[in-house]
């Protein structure tokens, strides 16, 4: 088990709020957030890269917070892999074992069983790691970083540099070897589908502190405020305001331009108060009939026209825009269903959002977002 | 006839791809035949049997004995230093690490009369004169040329190994920590294993250099017949003398030095890369 503090570390004029955090042993636990979050120096602070400006680490219970690295019993496995180009893979394999005069019957031994776990037994009689792949690398370095056994495994972005197949099937492997293992790996990624597919829970890091710690699917449902729900990927960030109950119990029905919207969940509103509403375009229903004169976007829809559809490889994007012109969507169709709707920008669609879909953040005081148009 | 030329037009054509390309190359060229100039004028002058004739003399062969012996010695001196010293301009962040790194290789570019009358006034001081009173004495003495000769192989020493352990990876340094190194064992067993080749050119090209001097080393040491008598010292008092024989067999060694020097080096960073 690792405890973070009230950690904070500074690098250059960027520092840490005040962190704490607490991985429990066994637990894959993935940091995420945007580039210059502050997540690398989180990690580098726990790992005694850096010494804390003030704050604790303890491992174990046992207080870390000033031990040099090589007695943390931690294994790193960094963006660039960093594997040795003067050694050999078995060299580079076994290389923390031989610094601690593991015997070599034994180095051999686990040099063999980690290769076997990663499956990388053909890898063995290669001398220049520079002539290994991508995916090849990744796995001659998880395999240096197990040999020595460690407590606690950290992955600063490892696979960024892979393709999309190798990676995804990077992340298969290595979740069966975290749990085969019960080995408490610490991941940092800005990579959302890396974290999902790796992490038992996730921290968010925004502008040097957490603002979120939960389950994976928790937290994507449920983001605590809006900066994380902005990272998640909620496309539709929307200024409304409450008008009072919705059409049915528990839900609160919200202004936004011409559009009426309701949400089901959250924390009781009073009505006429400003709240920030995020809807994900994945459930913005479009429907291509159309029925002139303004409607509400959770009984038969709301007419909309598309601006503009982007086909990606399995979705399509489609932009819209509400009849007058002051709220614009995002919304999201697999790319079967729209070959079958045939969208066109200047088609008018309605548009349909449940209600337990749409968050609420009330009291945001966040960036000014013109009233009525997406974030 | 006719096929055979336009692949040889298009292959000149892809060699030299446009009229730029062709005025770089003439400067390459043009300073290439300078450089070879130098290097074969020196034997065509007297031809082989002069010279070689010279290097079975006893003043001549004292001159490169010494030569080999304190430049040897200075550069050791100056790559021990410049090791720990350029690992650290590499890795460590400090204020005005600029200034000093600009300090250090001021030798480089420094007159070497000058650095030999600095080296004199130092000597002058009241720390000098004890040093040469009770330690050792480097004013006219074979001392003050290793002196000299430090100072010049240190500078240029420290330059190329400063600029090769910033080449290394300080992240592989440390991705060895966490598997278990001290900080002497990351250095030890990753750092300075990648840094080798260049730590080798550095030694090479600081002994060279040392042994090339004249104007430091005779400035602080003196040109003394048979006592400080290096070889540039030797060649200066041969040509002062009109015995360009034993002149041209010390230039040509000197010149031979650095020649095998330089593609050594060459070799080495090409390896390295």
């Amino acid at each position: 088990m690792i405890q973070v503090c009230d950690v904070i570390a500074r690098y250059g004029y960027f520092s840490l709020k005040k962190v704490s955090l607490l991985i429990s042993a066994g637990e894959c636990f993935a940091l995420i957030g945007p580039s210059g979050a502050g997540k690398t120096l989180l990690l580098e602070t726990i790992m005694g890269v850096k010494p804390p400006a003030h704050g604790r680490i303890l491992v174990e219970d046992a207080d870390i917070t000033t031990a040099p690295p090589e007695q943390r019993r931690f294994s790193y496995v960094p963006q660039d892999l960093a594997l040795f180009p003067h050694l050999s893979v078995p060299e580079n394999i076994g290389f923390g074992l031989r610094i601690r005069n593991t015997p070599s019957t034994e180095i051999d031994r686990r040099i063999r069983s980690v290769a076997s776990m990663l499956r990388i037994e053909s890898l063995l009689s290669r001398r220049d790691v520079r002539s290994l792949s991508g995916g090849e690398k990744q796995r001659v370095a998880l395999a240096r970083a197990l040999a020595v056994e460690p407590r606690v495994l950290f992955l600063d972005e490892p696979f960024g540099a892979l393709d999309t197949s190798t990676r995804r099937q990077l992340h298969v492997e290595m979740r069966d070897v975290q749990r085969r293992l019960r080995l408490t790996t610490v991941l940092v990624t800005h990579d959302l589908d890396e974290a999902f597919a790796l992490a038992d829970r996730i921290g968010i890091m925004i502008d040097g502190g957490i603002e979120q710690v939960g389950q994976p699917r928790f937290v994507y449902e449920n983001p605590a405020n809006l900066p994380v729900a902005r990272f998640l990927l909620v496309e539709n960030i929307l200024r409304g305001q409450c008008v009072g109950a919705g059409p049915a119990e528990g839900e609160r029905l919200f202004r936004v331009g011409d559009l009426m919207i309701a949400a089901a969940h959250g924390e009781p509103i009073t009505p006429d108060r400003a709240c920030w509403l995020g809807i994900r375009a994945q459930d913005v229903e479009i429907t291509p009939e159309v029925a002139d004169g303004p409607g509400s976007c959770t009984e038969e829809g709301s007419p909309a026209v598309i601006e503009a559809v982007r086909r990606h490889a399995c979705t399509c994007t489609v932009l819209m825009r509400s009849l007058s012109d002051q709220v614009r969507l995002e919304g999201q169709l697999s790319s079967r269903r729209e070959a079958t709707m045939r969208l066109e920008p200047g088609q008018r669609v309605r548009i349909r959002i449940p209600s337990r879909r749409v968050l609420i953040f009330p009291g945001e005081d966040a960036a000014p977002v013109a009233a009525g148009s997406s974030g | 006839m006719v096929v055979a030329a336009r692949r040889l037009l298009g292959a000149q054509r892809d060699m030299i791809r446009n009229r730029f390309d062709a005025i770089l190359l003439t400067a390459v060229g043009v300073s290439t035949t300078l450089m070879l100039m130098l290097i074969l004028v020196q034997g065509a002058y007297t031809g082989a049997k002069a010279p070689l004739r010279a290097l079975t003399e006893h003043d001549v062969q004292h001159a490169i004995y010494l030569s080999f012996i304190t430049s040897g010695l200075a550069s050791v001196a100056a790559i021990l230093l410049a090791i720990p010293t350029g690992l650290a301009l590499a890795r460590i962040q400090f204020p005005g690490r600029w200034l000093v790194e600009s300090l250090l290789i001021v030798p480089i570019v420094m007159s070497p009369i000058s650095l030999g009358v600095a080296l004199l006034l130092i000597f002058r001081t009241e720390a000098g004169t004890w040093i040469e009173d009770h330690l050792i004495r480097f004013v006219f003495e074979v001392p003050g040329i290793i002196l000299a000769e430090f100072f010049l192989a240190y500078a240029i020493s420290v330059l190329v190994v400063r600029s090769t352990f910033s080449a290394v990876d300080a992240r592989l340094e440390q991705v060895a920590r966490f598997l278990g190194c001290t900080p002497w064992q990351a250095f030890r067993h990753v750092s300075l294993p990648l840094a080798r080749n260049g730590i080798i050119a550095a030694f090479v090209l600081g002994w060279v250099r040392a042994m090339g001097d004249f104007g430091a080393s005779s400035t602080i040491a003196g040109a003394v017949k048979g006592k400080t008598e290096t070889m540039p010292v030797s060649i200066y008092l041969n040509l002062a003398s009109v015995s360009l024989d034993r002149a041209i067999a010390l230039s040509l060694v000197l010149t031979f030095v650095t020649v095998v020097v330089v593609i050594m080096v060459g070799l080495l960073m090409r390896r390295s890369s």
